[in-house]
């Protein structure tokens, strides 16, 4: 993969493009990147065919890990990877370790795994277990095994703790990878732990950039779910500034559940070059609404001025 | 004697079965042609749970159903009426139907009670009395502005019995002449009538011959499908068809299984509406020739063949039974998309196997063969074999497989 970064802007606002992205050579993508947010490889409520109606469609699908874990099985026996498998052929696929929407129940990460909630209950994997299901899936990027089970009320030594768990982690599955034929054009995401603790950040990044990485993912700051809506990236703005600097300036780096757009143009403006889509359907239960320029409640369809929704949206949102 | 008024509908019988009452018709409607017998699929509050109006029309859908009733709560008449009809305002330029809104009432709200003037109930917003009287359920569906809209009717449950079914009958019949007086839009919209009479079948016979006095385009068949016993049911539709004109479709109102579909079609039904196809597709199920597949079960974990080989549907030509296990299991809102399409797709492939068989008159050996696929060892339901024999299908006779042996062998000798 390359990235090469047009410009930057202010602070450390990057503008720029990833190209020879993972199993999708052709493909060119245009980084600050928003991710495609699925469920069970889907977009919510959005077919494959309805997909293809739909006008700037992020060309990344995000598929989170701990949806589908429980199905390894089901996925590698289809042979082709999850993107095939989902009907979205055409879409470039990143799997993160956990669903940006979902809360990660805190405790149940070791040393020699972690913990994933699916619907179909809890699914323990080791770094083996792991990358059965990513060979599964052959995802064009995925985020390496992480211990992010930190936020502002960890302790520096759980931070630290982290750290050392995910850098094992990482050493263990990019030796399992030299042998992966399967996973030959598949980009590892570093992931970037350490809670509130810059020691263990900064150890995090000596460690994970010493090593055969070609992008970051910055968690660690809480347990996902809706909660995080209110997490406030202005007041962590420094510490997050402090972390990135010592990234490299050729990888791109992407953060969680930055939902708000406020938020987003904060971490843009931080060297944020990627964010994930999971905001609109939990915001609004629908997706296609907030292309609508009009936040309309459910349940107080009388208040609704017809005129201000483009009349090719009615339909999406009575749906 | 009716009137020959003219009509925002023409029906011309294009095929008929010589072993049935089946027929084929081609039925034109302000918005488009649609042949009959016609499955519409139910879009309750202006469309169908989870589709586009799009992918109704790639799967070749002409007509659909939408509820006066929750129309009416939402977004109201009036709402619909600034958005210039319901065909604007969810963006569907083909044809709608639309039912009275009386059954919903009496059905959803406990406290519906039904006096000469209508039917008063308490409002569920704000628990103050309502009263949707004839007139007015025109009124509504005059600003909804279906293709088709229905007469308020009476409803009594399908398994009452006694003086109240002939009531209902008869105030039916004098509901309907209220709704036809009410009518602001016969230039373009189309009123059915509907034939009550409950399990009666003198009262069935009377209500059709009282209609269809009236100068209407169609009828309807009402108040069954209705937890009913089967054999009841069969022969309340057939006594309705047979007094019916041969001339105007006659619509089954609330039938949609498969079974439901090929039986009352031989009888001589023309259109037919059930929320079952994509209110079982919200359960994980797909609809199949030998009847439904559960994706959620365990079996279809690494079954990577399509629901249906020979489904043309979006689903089927991009997504395996496996795929769709999955997304069944993590309970991803996707699936219900993915299965309503494909349900819906069986309808109306179905119903188009039905038109073929009938044009090419060989429906009594369609009607087998379906069969002998549901039940491959035989068990026929009871009641189909008996409404089948009624119009000289023998479901227990040679099957069609063993016919083409003995042809086989004829040809042989
Ligand atoms: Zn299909």
């Amino acid at each position: 993969m390359k990235f090469n970064i047009q410009c930057v802007r202010g602070n450390q606002a990057r503008l720029g493009y990833l190209a020879e992205v993972g199993c999708h050579g052709n493909k060119t993508l245009e980084t600050p990147l928003c991710m495609l947010y699925t469920k069970g490889g889907s977009a919510p409520y959005i077919t494959a065919e309805v997909l293809k109606k739909l006008q700037d469609v992020p060309s990344m699908a995000h598929m989170p890990l701990n949806q589908v874990a429980s199905f390894q099985e089901t996925i590698a026996g289809f042979k082709d990877g999850i993107a095939k498998f989902a009907a979205l052929d055409n879409q470039l696929v990143y799997t993160s370790n956990n669903d940006p929407a979902v809360e990660v129940p805190t405790g149940y990460n070791t040393k020699t795994g972690i913990g994933l909630w699916g619907k179909g209950g809890k699914t323990q994997l080791d770094c083996e277990g792991y990358i059965q299901c990513i060979e599964a899936m052959i995802p064009d990027w995925f985020q390496s095994m992480s211990d992010a089970d930190t936020d502002s009320t960890s302790t520096n030594k759980r931070a630290g703790k982290a750290v050392e768990r995910t850098i094992k982690f990482l050493d263990l599955i990019l030796e399992n990878l030299k042998t992966s034929k399967t996973l030959e054009k598949s980009v590892l995401f570093g992931s970037i732990v350490g809670g509130y603790d810059m020691g263990a950040r900064k150890k995090c990044i000596c460690e994970t950039v010493a090593r055969n990485v070609q992008g970051f993912v910055l968690e660690g700051f809480h347990r996902l779910g809706p909660s995080t809506e209110d997490f406030d990236i202005k007041q962590h703005s420094d510490f997050i500034s402090n972390i990135i600097k010592l990234l490299p300036d050729d990888a791109p780096r992407l953060m969680h559940n930055v939902w708000r757009p406020d938020s987003i143009l904060i971490a843009i403006e931080l060297g944020i070059d990627v964010f994930d889509s999971s905001y609109p359907l939990y915001m609004l239960k629908f997706i296609l609404s907030l292309g609508c320029g009009a936040e309309i409640s459910m349940l107080n369809f009388e208040y609704c001025d017809l005129d201000s929704i483009p009349s090719d949206c009615w339909s999406y949102i009575l749906t | 004697m009716a009137s020959k008024g003219s009509h925002a509908l023409t029906f011309k019988v294009i095929a008929e079965c010589s072993t049935t009452k089946a027929r084929v018709g081609k039925m034109t409607l302000p918005h488009n042609e649609v042949n009959t017998p016609v499955f519409m699929p139910v879009g309750t509050q202006g469309t169908l749970k989870s589709m586009l109006p799009e992918q109704l029309k790639e799967l070749d859908c002409r007509i659909m159903l939408s509820n006066t009733y929750h129309l009416g709560n939402r977004p109201g008449a009036e709402l619909l009426e600034k958005a210039g009809g319901l065909h604007k305002f969810m963006n569907w330029d083909r044809n709608l139907l639309t039912d009275s809104g009386g059954f919903q009432m009496v059905s959803l709200l406990k406290l519906a009670e039904i006096t000469e003037e209508g039917v008063k109930f308490e409002s569920p917003y704000d628990g103050s009395e309502m009263m949707l009287t004839p007139e007015k359920s025109i009124e509504i569906q005059n600003a909804i502005g279906a293709d088709i809209i229905m007469q308020l009717d009476d409803v009594v449950h399908s398994t009452t019995t006694g003086p109240r079914v002939e009531e209902a009958m008869y105030r039916t019949i004098r509901w309907l002449d209220r709704c036809l007086k009410a009518h602001k839009r016969p230039h373009d919209q189309n009123i059915f009538p509907i034939v009550q009479g409950g399990l009666d079948a003198e009262l069935r016979k009377k209500c059709a011959q009282e209609l269809t006095k009236r100068d209407v385009a169609g009828f309807a068949i009402g108040g069954l499908s209705g937890g009913e016993e089967k054999c009841y049911f069969w022969r309340m539709v057939d006594v309705s068809t047979d007094h019916l004109p041969s001339q105007k479709p006659r619509y089954l109102m609330g039938v949609g299984f498969a079974e439901d579909l090929v039986v009352c079609s031989a009888l001589g039904c023309d259109m037919y509406d059930c929320v079952f196809p994509t209110r079982t597709a919200r359960f994980g199920n797909a609809l199949v020739p030998t009847g439904s597949l559960n994706l959620k079960h365990k079996s279809f974990s690494n079954d990577y063949r399509p629901i249906d080989e020979s489904c043309e549907c979006s689903t089927c030509k991009q997504y395996t039974r496996a795929y769709l296990h999955m997304v069944a299991q993590t309970t991803s809102p996707v699936t219900c998309t993915l299965l309503t399409v494909h349900n819906v797709a069986y309808q109306l492939n179905l119903m188009r196997s039905i038109q073929n068989s009938i044009k090419e008159d060989k429906f009594p050996d369609f009607i087998k063969r379906f069969f002998h696929v549901r039940h491959p060892d035989g068990h026929y339901p009871e009641w189909a074999v008996e409404a089948l024999k009624k119009v000289n299908v023998n479901l227990n006779e040679l099957s069609h497989k063993n016919n083409c042996t003995d042809s086989v062998n004829k040809v042989k000798s």
